[in-house]
């Protein structure tokens, strides 16, 4: 058999698949019925990304929340 | 060489890996059955991981590996609906925000890191499509209307497909927030129970009542022309809240709600009201899917119907579209709810995508994990349980002791895939005694004293002792229908009858689970009836065991009185006591 | 190696002083305690299944029934303490209660620890609870049936300490030691990594609401007020949007 044990992304990777996610986002909204919530959607997805972030450095993050 | 095509369906409510090879189903799990979380929404990662194993591969050998969904199109409609609902959806803003921002907007992030998957194997298919696909490839119709109803996927909570040799084909649709799923669950949340797991208790309920509050009810939800429907917002709230799914308007029409966890006989006082309001409900949901069937039948003009999604578990109303329907074949998907999205994203993905033809995909009930003879003897033996090796007369001892009264856990070949235990993980009584009912609900299921137990009977006496529609046979074998039981045989098996005098029937075929089928004929050579009650193996609020430790801390946890585990009898007395004792 | 008993702390014996009388609290603790033990006892099930030493195989299964016995008393106790039930209803209906909390991921805690680290857990745990059960027992004076239950299980938490303690003294005694009493220190760190991230998760989620409220309060009205007069929430059947790309190319993406 295999080896079944999963290999986690780089972050390089993950953070590239973000970033695919969000393009694809800003496109269902900016080719959709909705184009008057694309501001409003790229300000989550900053937010989104922000989060994210802080996740990867969960260790440090509540040092960083206060600059925020 | 093989190929291989995973499905995966989580994030909401149970969450569930299928694996196919060449289109045929492998392996299928829910990953409540690893974990032990009832209805765990989590990533199946465990589940994904053994149904790996299963095929003795490993992901790199998978070719897609495919999430039931589309996300980012439920995205838009939750962001959309706080919106409209704006300014009382700040609570659910911020909760519904910060769970898409941090987690479920990361769908693809988190199938690449927990399962190991890489980003060019994941592919996307819509949650009704999902639920579409399989109903119809399962089912063993060449051209089906299919039919798919639950909560919400993306924007639709009702659709209409037509499938035939081309794939399937979308018709029409209702969409959020107009949900027959949804008003279902308001009105479990109404009377007391748990959304998304009460449901069907809500069904056990009505039969106890009158529809006396149906024009209370199509306030809530109102049939309109062509099929279809729509709910008045005034009195839901699951599109502004994430907590609420009925108004004060809702309360105003109904009275107040059932309290969580109090007693309830629904054949007096405030019982028989929540009972009639179950009643009405219930009454109103099957109009409702009568009249979507209709639709579905002009508009497709086929004779074969196909159904899932989480509202296709409602026996009683699959009965009575199968009764007073159109069409004169049904097959509903055993796994209807969410879980089942897992497998039809597979089957989508392997005929629709990869373009493959149609196979039989082999779908059985036992399609979890198994234990072979030799480890749960090594097992038990290592536990220091004692037990009697039964493997030569394991059928004839069960019968003995269901024959005898006693309340046995059957634990037999691989664990079901779906909602139902359908004699791989039952627990089984002799239906015929009076008091079988109350002793299974209070002292070993530990559930509410009305709700009733399915029997499981040999297909050659299914017609002696039941009376399902026509074209009601292969639903019955998965126990998404339900029968009569036959007037003449009532009084002699109170335990498996409805108050209403129906049965949620499990009829047993011995070519698809052959020990099953000799148990209960041995039961029937010693009571006179081939017919067992059935429920599945676990207490109240756990998941259906899965591996022997389980059934054996069941087996400790209530008053069963022995578990026949593959080849080996443990009595109660057989097990070891607690740790301290 | 020492194998010192933890004894419970002034802060733990003041605050538990100070929320078992909080009105309603005790029931909703209850609730939490089945969930808790509910974990536990799950991750002694797994164990018992993963172990490779058949030896431990019988202690881990008894464990595991005394664990699923407190889940069981707990939530029986919290039904009859509650005074709104179905806020304690809420909290034992919580099926995500364990993963929401972070106390049980997504693998069994025996494969993520190995044997020698999940000794060293249930030892250093099972203290922790006992010392913990014993101050509340003592908070019991006016409610017997608690009392009586919390005295049974803090019993059964000392077999479950004693087990675990035999164990790694008779693996120290065998010459690893040093890696016993490595084990002990790594859980010890484990459980304060863990308590940082609840607190960093804690502040994390605290800071996103409070964006996010600021978000829908000054930024979200002119969205909002295009979004009432634009969408129509339709009823009844409408046509399936059909999507023309092909299979192929819908399928790779999540829109």
């Amino acid at each position: 058999m295999s080896d079944p044990t999963p290999t986690p992304p780089g972050r390089v990777e993950d953070v590239g698949m973000r970033l695919g996610t969000l393009g694809q986002l800003l496109r269902l909204f900016g080719r959709g019925k909705r184009p008057w919530l694309l501001p409003l959607v790229l300000l989550l997805s900053v937010l989104g990304l922000v989060l994210a972030g802080l996740q990867a450095v969960q260790y440090v993050a509540p040092f960083i929340y206060p600059l925020l | 060489m093989s190929r291989y095509v995973l499905g995966v369906s989580a994030l909401y409510h149970e969450s569930a890996a299928v694996l196919l090879r060449d289109g045929v189903v492998v392996a299928a799990s829910s990953e409540e059955r690893f974990s032990r979380q009832k209805q765990d929404s989590a990533l199946p990662v465990r589940a994904s991981r053994w149904c790996l194993e299963q095929a003795g591969i490993s992901m790199a050998d998978v070719e897609a590996v495919v999430y039931y969904e589309k996300p980012l199109r439920k995205f838009e409609r939750i962001l959309v609906s706080q919106l409209t609902g704006f300014p009382s959806t700040l609570p659910a803003f911020q909760r519904t925000a910060l769970t898409w921002l941090t987690d479920k907007l990361w769908v693809r992030n988190a199938l690449c890191k927990e399962l190991g998957a890489r980003p060019s194997q994941l592919m996307f298919s819509e949650h009704h499509l999902s639920h579409a696909a399989s109903a119809f490839y399962c089912s063993p119709f060449e051209r089906a209307a299919v039919l798919t109803v639950d909560g919400v996927g993306e924007w639709a909570t009702t659709s209409l497909w037509q499938g035939d040799e081309h794939g399937l084909k979308p018709l029409s649709e209702v969409r959020f927030p107009h949900s027959l799923g949804l008003t279902y669950s308001a009105f479990t949340a109404f009377l007391g129970f748990r959304v998304n797991n009460g449901e069907y208790k809500v069904m056990g309920l009505a039969s106890y009542g009158e529809p006396r509050h149906v024009d209370k009810v199509e306030k809530v939800l109102q049939g309109v022309d062509g099929g279809g429907f729509q709910n008045d917002t005034r009195y839901v709230a699951w599109h502004k809240s994430t907590v609420r799914s009925y108004s004060g308007a809702f309360e105003q029409l109904f009275g107040a709600p059932r309290q969580p966890g109090t007693p309830l006989d629904p054949r007096q006082g405030e019982g028989k009201h929540y009972a009639d309001i179950a009643a009405s409900v219930q009454v109103v949901l099957e109009e409702r899917l009568l009249a979507l069937a209709e639709r579905l039948h002009a508009d497709t003009g086929l004779d074969a119907l196909c159904m899932a999604g989480g509202v296709a578990l409602n026996v009683v109303a699959n009965r009575r579209l199968l009764r007073d329907g159109p069409f004169a074949h049904l097959y509903v998907q055993p796994a209807s709810g969410d879980a089942g999205g897992a497998l039809g994203a597979a089957q989508w993905a392997w005929h629709e995508v990869l373009g493959q033809p149609r196979v039989d995909p082999g779908l059985t009930p036992g399609l979890g994990r198994d234990w072979p003879d030799d480890r749960v003897r090594t097992l038990l033996d290592e536990l220091n349980v004692r037990f009697d090796d039964v493997a030569d007369d394991r059928i004839e001892r069960a019968a003995d002791d269901i024959a005898a009264g006693k309340v046995i856990g059957w634990f037999q070949g691989r664990c079901e895939w779906g909602p139902r235990a359908l004699g791989h993980r039952s627990i089984l009584a002799d239906p015929s005694r009076p008091d079988m009912q109350d002793r299974v609900n209070k002292v070993i299921k530990l559930r509410e004293p009305f709700r009733p137990f399915a029997p499981s009977v040999t297909a050659e006496a299914a017609d002696t002792y039941f009376d399902v529609p026509p074209g009601g046979e292969g639903p019955a074998e998965w126990m998404t229908i339900i029968g009569d039981t036959r007037e003449e045989h009532r009084e002699a098996m109170p335990a498996i009858t409805h108050v209403d005098g129906t049965a949620r029937l499990h009829r047993v075929r011995r070519e698809v689970n052959p020990r099953y089928h000799a148990l209960i004929e041995a039961v029937g050579a010693r009571t006179g009836r081939p017919v067992v009650l059935n429920t599945s193996f676990n207490l109240k609020g756990d998941p259906i065991v899965s591996s022997p430790v389980h059934a054996l801390s069941t087996l400790q946890s209530c008053e069963m009185d022995a578990v026949y585990l593959g080849p080996c009898r443990v009595a109660r007395g057989q097990l070891p006591r607690g740790g301290a004792s | 190696m020492r194998f010192a008993d933890i004894r419970p702390g002034p802060v733990l014996v003041g605050v538990s002083h100070i929320v078992w009388r909080l009105p309603g609290r005790p029931a909703t603790k209850m609730a939490e305690f089945a969930h808790t033990e509910l974990g536990s006892g799950h991750d002694m099930l797994e164990a018992c299944e993963l172990t490779p030493r058949p030896e431990m195989r019988p202690l881990y299964f008894l464990h595991a029934l005394d664990e699923l016995r407190h889940s069981r008393m707990f939530r029986e106790r919290a039904r009859a303490l509650a005074i709104e039930r179905s806020r304690t209803q809420a909290v034992l209906d919580d099926s995500g209660y364990l993963h929401s909390h972070g106390i049980r991921g997504s693998d069994p805690l025996f494969t993520e620890l190995g044997e020698l680290d999940f000794l060293a857990f249930v030892w250093l745990h099972e203290q922790r609870g006992a010392a913990q059960f014993g101050i509340y027992a003592g908070l019991m004076d006016e409610d017997p049936a608690s009392r009586e239950m919390f005295a049974r299980i803090e019993k059964d938490e000392r077999f479950h300490i004693a087990y675990s303690r035999k164990e790694l003294e008779r693996l120290a005694a065998q010459g690893q030691a040093s890696a016993v009493s490595a084990a002990v220190w790594r859980i010890r760190w484990r459980r304060f990594k863990q308590g940082w991230l609840r607190f960093s998760r804690l502040i994390g989620d605290t800071m996103a609401k409070l964006w996010l409220t600021v978000i829908y309060v000054v930024g979200i009205t002119p969205f909002a007020l295009i979004a009432k007069l634009t969408e129509r929430e339709q009823g009844g059947l409408v046509p399936a949007e059909v999507d023309d790309r092909p299979a192929a190319q819908r399928a790779l993406e999540q829109l």
